[in-house]
């Protein structure tokens, strides 16, 4: 069965992942501008290359208190420049973890992480060494985070 | 409708002023004149408009702007710094913020040498119905 390259990241102690076809890069944002009348979880805008593009908290977004004891350093801190249908939106993480090759038969539906923030937008739960990663649908997600 | 298609092109002459954390620009080509508040009311506030306006002080400056219909007065709160580029800038409009844009009347966003800049819509604030909420004035989308 075919392995599909994902993208594993960490947002507040949760690991997750999106399809790599769906991350356009991975790099660290120091400073965003703010945006007049944005929602709490589009905390600005970037310039990078010749885009300009809004970052989404994704721990405000998918509303995940942290739970890890010391948080994780700032300088591992990552943004993922994902690009689903109209939408493009830079996603700020704690830690980029790398990219995992996954079949399908791995993926079983999600039944442990059960965050109301954030089960809307997972596809499914996959077990790895390091432990449970949250598969997220980039489309649904953008969708949804964009400002209606 | 492509994140990545073409972005817009602004004039390559740009009046930029700061409303906060905001840097606001116009279209140098859009003035007509400056004025001193209390010359004439202003039909809107820059501040309010971008809903910063508990983040400013009096208005200190009208600015008299041209659109398709005629002209428009509004309030600013800081000095104008006129900036030239060689060619016409991109403006950036961003799928995922486009509704926040459109209510603040913006058109979009210009990268300048100091950062990036929201460029006010002149012809869209003009036009848009305004809605007074609370003393607030924002425009609703059409």
């Amino acid at each position: 069965m075919a392995e599909v390259a994902y993208l594993v990241f960490t947002v507040a102690g949760v690991d997750l992942a999106v399809p790599a076809s769906s991350v356009d890069a991975v790099t660290a944002v120091e400073r965003a501008t703010p945006i007049p009348g944005a929602p709490p979880h589009i905390v600005g805008l970037v310039a990078l290359g010749d885009r300009v593009v809004p970052l989404v908290d994704l721990e405000v977004f998918l509303s995940l208190a942290s739970t890890q004891a010391s948080p994780v350093d700032p300088l591992f801190h990552r943004t993922l420049i994902i690009q689903s249908g109209a939408y493009e939106a830079g996603l700020l993480c704690h830690r980029a973890r790398g990219l995992i090759g996954v079949t399908r038969s791995n993926m079983k539906s999600p039944s442990v992480l059960q965050g109301a923030g954030l089960k809307p937008f997972l596809t499914s739960e996959l077990d790895t060494q390091r432990g449970l990663v949250g598969i997220l649908d980039p489309k649904v997600l953008l969708e949804a985070a964009a400002v209606a | 409708m492509s994140p990545s298609s073409s972005p817009a092109i602004c004039s390559e002459n740009l009046a930029l002023t700061r409303v906060g954390p905001y840097t606001v620009a116009v279209e140098s080509d859009r003035i007509s004149r400056l004025l001193q508040p209390g010359k004439r009311p202003s039909d809107a506030d820059i501040a309010v408009l971008i809903g910063a306006s508990e983040l400013v002080g009096e208005p200190s400056r009208l600015l008299e702007l041209e659109h398709a219909a005629g002209r428009l007065v509004i309030a600013l709160h800081g000095p104008i710094r006129l900036e030239r580029s060689s060619t016409k800038l991109p403006c950036f409009f961003p799928a995922l913020i486009a509704s926040t844009l459109q209510q603040s009347c913006l058109k979009g966003v210009v990268k300048h040498p100091t950062g990036l800049a929201f460029v006010l819509d002149v012809d869209r604030l003009a036009t848009a119905r305004l809605v007074t909420v609370e003393e607030n004035i924002s425009c609703e989308s059409d």
